[in-house]
């Protein structure tokens, strides 16, 4: 396989699951706000926070934290980057430079997903369309992955895939911890935030974490029960700890990959060695801080091995 | 209002599918009855279907416009174009005739120059081809042959009379909507494909690569070819990587290869480099190997003509194949077959003028204003005059420039180009002025595409058929009526 073409298939993977992402993280922040009261002092201005996007956010819009401005910044402002119409874009533009790789399924579903998101993104802006939006764009997201897991040979192609997509959802997941963590850990031992309990479960149901959650037959949802499941659980497929023993897996299938293995081992050891119990707010964010370094640095590794640029 | 052959026209020349009576050819009545069968809700629903199904299949062209690329869906009209299968068999013959005649000249041309010692081609057109490369003199590749894909342009004038019209031998495409267009047709009308006999062309792309293994330097292993492409900014790159995936061949770019000390060809993969051993190049020649042609080109790769000359690897179509793919070569293309074939030429040129016979000069200079006068080395419609439309401006430019470069410019009449039934604005369907590009491929043996790609131009009257100048597309059906009829 080409060196560049690796490259395109793994970015055009990052993409996708960025979109998919933040497509979840607005819908089930909508859900929530329904629930919480007026006062609750939650707003949507958290999400800009979840993406580390404050200082552009900022500089296009100084005034502005409401609703409609945030999601237009994340759904279809040209402004934004890695916007989900941005995203959707590039990874398109990514998947036609690879298009002879792919079976012909995978470029027609996110040829579809791709007029899908550019026709229908604007009118999303109303709450009213919405819902409907992000619910048909998460299940083609879906469809996309299901699609190339049936019909792609299992070959190197598909290792960076996976590559692509569990790097970037170890990265989107911690994005989402560590924001609800700091709204939602508390600092003291006692003092809890308002509704905490629903503010907890809608962190599990942006990562459509909920069922499985409570499937492990825990009594209550405690902050660090479900810290510790986002985190640490080796079984759901969003958690930062699946996530990177899916890219150990498939750097086991490639030759020359000693250097990322270690980098991979290393963020794996760490990551079951946290006591999630014991921290604190300010603890937990240090910690997110260093994994997200660390897919950075695994990212490198991965590209030095593979992408050719030395 | 369903739609009514009887009231078809007005035809002013040949119709392809329809009589001068107003009947459906015999190849073509079954196809017309079903659509006659069609009210307007139908076809609106067969419409919308198609276009879908161009969609999703991401079936796109790129054009510029204002410095930056869009992609645009592919224009396909509804109704299939047909050609009956007897018809299509001296067609198909016709073109394996040209080909291997314009090969053998190619091969002449850059070893021996018989026929030119012979008198029957004249040295000064050779000195005058901008196509020409020396750096290619005294190489006798594979089979002897240069131009392994053709894509020669086939028009129909107002008599009948099928002609030749250009012989594309350097970069020719359009051979994916072609294969795309039957992909389509087969999504919306399948009760059509089980009815009528029609010759499938799906097996272009196993065609073309067995083709291109052939050239491969490595006789017993399982050769790795690769298609080289200028990239996504490039107006057919949808048909490169088109064919790459279906040959399951790598796609390239110039920057994925590189030429070794060894002067053989290497692809950088995730584990090193590998070896490549045929190269079907969708690049010119001028943007080929910088190291020889032009030295600003970031498309190429540096050394490959050396490696090329080397026998390392096999080139399609060969550097210099481009010199037969001139229009001043083209005006002897008749003679070229009879020398090196001995054989009559199965499908004739366009009367055509050369500029730089005296006589020939005097006449178009005369009658200008009748004329299509078309430069040498152009392709794609630029820089053409077409006399019937030309301001008087325009025709005192031409003959000034013929005057000065008469080596430069050709003459042919101009032609009352064939229509096809095409499905026009509110359901109606009229007559629309239509060309043919089938493919003709040749190395260890020789291969024709069933029928090829019919562009239709769409606006009433236009003769241009470019889909990046409003043309657009059909659909083309060999259909075999049976008995021999």
């Amino acid at each position: 396989m080409l060196s560049r073409v690796a490259e395109n298939i793994y970015w055009m993977a990052r993409y996708l699951e960025r979109a998919e992402d933040t497509a979840r993280l607005i819908y089930s922040t909508s859900n929530l706000l329904l629930d919480l009261p007026r006062n609750a002092e939650v707003g949507w201005y958290e999400l800009i926070r979840v993406f580390g996007a404050e200082t552009q956010f900022k500089e296009l819009y100084p005034e502005a934290e409401d609703e409609r401005t945030v999601l237009k910044f994340l759904i279809s402002d040209k402004a934004n980057r890695d916007c989900i119409v941005n995203c959707i874009r590039g990874a398109r533009e990514n998947a036609r430079v690879t298009r002879d790789i792919f079976p012909f399924e995978v470029w027609e579903q996110i040829n579809e997903l791709y007029y899908f998101s550019t026709e229908h993104a604007k009118a999303s802006l109303s709450r009213r369309k919405r819902h409907e939006f992000l619910y048909d764009f998460i299940r083609s997201c879906q469809t996309m992955i299901g699609i190339s897991m049936g019909t792609l040979p299992q070959d190197e192609a598909y290792q960076f895939l996976r590559f692509g997509r569990n790097l970037e959802r170890a990265d989107m997941s911690s994005r989402i911890i560590d924001v609800a963590a700091a709204q939602l850990l508390p600092e003291e031992e006692d003092i809890n935030p308002a509704f905490a309990t629903i503010r907890w479960m809608g962190v599990l149901r942006s990562l459509s974490a909920f069922q499985a959650y409570r499937q492990q037959g825990l009594v209550g949802i405690s902050g660090s029960a479900v810290l510790q499941y986002l985190i640490q659980s080796r079984e759901f497929p969003r958690s930062m700890h699946h996530c990177l023993l899916d890219v150990s897996i498939c750097l086991k299938s490639l030759e020359k990959s000693h250097k990322p293995r270690r980098r991979v081992n290393a963020l794996l050891k760490e990551i079951n060695a946290v006591d999630i119990k014991s921290l604190r707010r300010s603890g937990l964010h240090q910690y997110i801080d260093e994994f997200q370094l660390g897919v950075g640095h695994l990212h490198d590794a991965i590209a030095d091995a593979y992408f050719g640029h030395h | 209002m369903p739609i009514d052959f009887s009231k078809y026209g007005p035809v002013t020349g040949f119709d392809e599918m329809i009589s001068a009576k107003g009947n459906p050819r015999l190849m073509a009545r079954q196809l017309c009855r079903y659509f006659s069968g069609l009210n307007d809700d139908e076809i609106e629903e067969l419409k919308r279907a198609s276009d879908l199904a161009i969609k999703s299949l991401g079936i796109s062209f790129t054009v510029y416009s204002e410095g930056s690329n869009i992609d645009r869906a592919w224009p396909m009209d509804l109704i299939p174009r047909v050609i009956s299968s007897k018809e299509w068999e001296v067609t198909a013959e016709g073109l394996k005739q040209r080909l291997t005649a314009l090969n053998l000249f190619i091969n002449d041309l850059y070893n021996k120059q018989e026929i030119i010692k012979e008198g029957i081609f004249p040295r000064d057109v050779l000195a005058g081809s901008q196509n020409y490369r020396p750096q290619c003199e005294g190489i006798t590749p594979p089979y002897g042959v240069w131009a392994h894909i053709c894509g020669s342009d086939l028009v129909r004038d107002g008599d009948g009379t099928q002609y030749v019209l250009e012989d594309n031998l350097r970069v020719p495409s359009g051979v994916s909507y072609m294969l795309e267009n039957r992909h389509v047709m087969k999504r919306v009308f399948p009760e059509l494909f089980e009815d009528i006999d029609i010759m499938p062309v799906d097996d272009y792309t196993t065609q073309l690569f067995e083709m291109l293994a052939a050239l491969s330097p490595r006789r017993n292993e399982s050769p790795e070819v690769v298609v080289l492409t200028p990239g996504i900014y490039n107006s057919a790159y949808f048909e490169h990587s088109y064919l790459a995936q279906q040959m399951g061949a790598e796609l390239v770019q110039g920057s994925d290869l590189l030429v070794d000390a060894d002067d053989f060809v290497y692809m950088k993969t995730i584990y090193g480099l590998k070896r490549v051993d045929v190269i079907y190049r969708r690049i010119d020649d001028d943007f080929l190997d910088p190291e020889v042609f032009r030295k600003d080109s970031a498309l190429g790769v540096s050394g490959l003509l050396r490696a090329w000359r080397k026998g390392h690897v096999g080139i399609a179509n060969a550097p210099g194949a481009g010199v037969a793919d001139d229009k001043v070569v083209y005006a002897f293309v008749p003679e070229i077959i009879r020398y090196y074939l001995n054989q009559e030429p199965i499908i004739p040129n366009v009367p055509t003028y050369l500029c730089m016979r005296d006589e020939d000069r005097d006449y178009v200079l005369a009658h200008l204003d009748e004329l299509v006068v078309k430069p040498a080395n152009e392709s794609g419609g630029y820089g053409l005059l077409l006399g019937p439309y030309a301001t008087k401006k325009q025709l005192k430019t031409f003959a000034k420039l013929i005057r000065e470069n008469p080596r430069n410019y050709i003459a042919q009449p101009t032609l009352n180009l064939s229509t096809v039934p095409t499905l026009v604005e509110d359901g109606r369907v009229a007559p629309r002025h239509v060309d043919l590009r089938p493919f003709t491929l040749q190395s260890k043996k020789l291969y024709s595409t069933m029928g090829g790609l019919s562009r239709v131009a769409l606006p009433e009257g236009s003769l241009v058929v470019n889909s990046s100048q409003g043309g657009g597309s059909k659909d083309t059906w060999v259909v075999d009526v049976g008995g021999g009829k």
